[in-house]
């Protein structure tokens, strides 16, 4: 096709620069509010004593609680005991950093499946933002460093109840084989080892793509990717399990990671329209990433908002339907309330129905400050995804547990990841410079 | 439009067998590639005639702003039949789970949204596929068995490595001879006139 000229890529502004600086600035002062913050309104809370309860029915709720959760888990327990729960009874300041880090680590695994799935299918479309992806999942050493603390024993502690289970909890006796401290460390160190390998090793040869051109690692790229996604998908679903279904031991759903999955790819896209908008509003690659690009990231933010709805209702429908107490348990502790049936709600509405009618326009899609809201909305509500799967397991969701911490953590979180993105962008290019697919993504076009 | 002409014709003309009474159908200009297709659209766009088309053998990316060809209203089409599909799903299995045939199974509500959801789905989706296919077809005129454009051999290029631009002689500016010279003069590199 002779009438549309395939833009010179070496006309293009392409390189941080800068803009690293500012990013890191911008980063480091969100850290900076987001630590005094959290250690201010944190101890304003009481949410750093040992012994206190920033909500005064936590103490109460292990000894007396008479709901249905604990009601059937005593039928499972078969002990003298009644009362086994397979659930956290009380507020820590862990359950809001466990929030925003899984909030964060989200984004990081949708990277790790842009690039991987980018190879797998050898897309094209892609290839231009391709390097942006990889900056963002090599965060998967500072998401490792950020879950470290959750890993002590005093957290874990806190955090996932099988750790010190109630005598007589039948039910987590018989998965202590799988559920228990030391192989928890193994697992963890297992998944973070795999993610942080696959997305160097992709953002080395990518890299290295740049300098030597050699079409070889294209190749190896490629051939490696099918194992990459393997790996992936077993890494994604096991840590979905681990970090956040065992935190209520006594419940269980196949299809939790796939629940994951279809957020964290959701909020990666948004994530990515975010840097892209930001980049070119800074004149970076402004026209290497085309309307057509932003379209089809938007068309991605379109399919996984139905995909993660699409796996919650499933998860949803078969525990209705089914209606066995061990598998509603879970359910039962996030609707019969007031506020976290509000929650779940918002979630339908927000997380589902605003997104899916506001991304369907094609025209909101080419639209970057159109997109760019639909993208920091998407990237709340996953936020509020995480904050539905870890804290309705307080007290058996008999309270409201939000204090301010739960903002001033992400903020914070916030600061560091973009800090990293900001080490993992500079000193290269911000496009695969020598990949054998650019001039084709160049010219990429919505039929 | 078939009056004698005192200079060489600007175009062949192709008459269909046993026409009675022949009159021009359409006005078939041939060009070379698609750029100069694509700047030639352009310019018919822009002299004002509205029942014209492009063919070529593969997809152009641009053509319809050359073309000035406005939005479809397929997608509206879709969303109609989405919604139709997952009210009507919803509708008919409130109507017989609830009111007509009303059976208790394991405690559940006689209607109620989760268990519903999945049917309603169903033709949501199911709806919006219809709505493309038909539309699509009910917006393009098909199925056509024949077009007059068939009886031109030159025009079989178009399916292998020519492109074409065809005038309607129902187009209100539709004149053989001027616009076979408006054409030429536009890059066309061969004009052909059918009759039938």
């Amino acid at each position: 096709m002779g009438h549309k000229q395939t833009i010179d890529l070496s006309t293009e502004n392409r390189s941080l620069g800068g803009l690293s600086g500012q990013l890191i600035g911008f980063g480091a002062v969100l850290a900076v509010l987001g630590l005094i913050g959290t250690l201010l309104l944190g101890n304003l809370e009481g949410a750093f004593d040992s012994h206190s309860e920033p909500h005064a029915a936590g103490g109460a709720a292990h000894s007396s609680d008479p709901t249905h959760s604990a009601d059937h888990s005593a039928d499972h327990s078969g002990g003298d005991h009644g009362m086994a729960h397979g659930y956290v009874s009380t507020w820590s300041v862990w359950h809001p950093y466990l929030v925003s880090a899984s909030w964060l680590l989200a984004i990081c695994l949708g990277a790790i499946f842009f690039v991987l799935i980018h190879h797998v299918t050898m897309a094209s479309w892609s290839t231009v933002v391709r390097r942006l992806a990889e900056a963002v999942s090599r965060n998967f050493v500072l998401m490792g460093l950020l879950f470290i603390p959750t890993l002590m024993p005093g957290q874990m502690g806190k955090l996932y109840k099988w750790i010190h289970p109630d005598p007589g909890d039948s039910i987590i006796a018989v998965k202590e084989a799988y559920l228990n401290y030391d192989f928890f460390l193994i697992r963890m160190a297992i998944y973070f080892l795999i993610w942080i390998g696959i997305s160097f090793w992709y953002h080395k040869n990518s890299v290295q793509q740049d300098a030597d051109g050699d079409l070889k690692r294209t190749t190896r790229m490629a051939h490696f990717s099918p194992l990459g996604l393997i790996l992936f998908a077993m890494s994604i679903t096991f840590a979905a399990y681990d970090i956040l279904m065992s935190l209520d031991a006594h419940w269980f759903s196949t299809i939790f990671g796939v629940y994951l999955f279809g957020g964290s790819v959701l909020s990666f896209h948004a994530f990515l329209a975010l840097i892209v908008i930001w980049l070119q509003a800074n004149g970076r690659l402004t026209r290497a990433v085309s309307d057509e690009h932003m379209q089809d990231i938007g068309k991605m933010m379109f399919a996984f908002t139905v995909f993660w709805a699409y796996i919650a209702f499933s998860q949803y429908m078969l525990y209705w339907y089914a209606n066995i107490p061990e598998e509603t348990a879970w359910f039962l502790r996030r609707q019969e309330n007031m506020l976290w049936g509000s929650w779940g709600w918002l979630l339908i509405i927000g997380r589902f129905l605003i997104p899916f009618l506001f991304i369907m326009s094609k025209h909101v899609k080419r639209s970057r400050p159109i997109l760019a809201v639909a993208a920091i909305w998407v990237l709340i509500m996953q936020w509020a995804d995480m904050y539905y799967l870890v804290m309705p397991q307080i007290n058996g969701g008999e309270e409201f547990p939000f204090t301010m911490v739960d903002i001033t953590i992400p903020i914070g979180f916030l600061g560091l990841f973009l800090i990293g993105l900001a080490l993992s962008l500079r000193g290269h290019s911000l496009i695969a410079e020598k990949d054998p697919r650019m001039p084709e993504s160049l010219a990429f076009e919505n039929a | 439009m078939s009056e004698p002409k005192t200079h060489e014709p600007a175009f062949d003309t192709i008459t269909a067998e046993g026409s009675v009474d022949p009159k021009p159908v359409v006005l078939i200009a041939e060009f070379e590639t698609a750029d100069q297709l694509m700047s030639a659209a352009e310019k018919v766009r822009d002299e004002g005639f509205k029942r014209w088309d492009c063919h070529t053998p593969y997809p152009v990316h641009g053509l319809d702003g050359a073309m000035g060809i406005r939005p479809t209203i397929l997608p509206w089409i879709v969303l109609g039949g989405g919604f139709t599909g997952f009210c009507g799903g919803l509708l008919m299995q409130g109507w017989m789970n609830g009111i007509s045939y009303p059976f208790l199974i394991s405690g559940k509500p006689f209607f109620s949204i989760p268990a519903s959801i999945p049917v309603a789905f169903e033709l949501t989706i199911l709806l919006s596929a219809f709505g493309a296919f038909g539309g699509m077809l009910a917006l393009n005129g098909l199925p056509r068995m024949f077009n007059p454009l068939f009886r031109s051999d030159r025009f079989r290029r178009a399916t292998a490595d020519r492109f074409f631009i065809s005038i309607e002689a129902r187009d209100r500016r539709f004149d053989a001879d001027s616009n076979a010279r408006f054409l030429r003069g536009i890059g066309a590199n061969a004009i052909e006139v059918i009759e039938e």
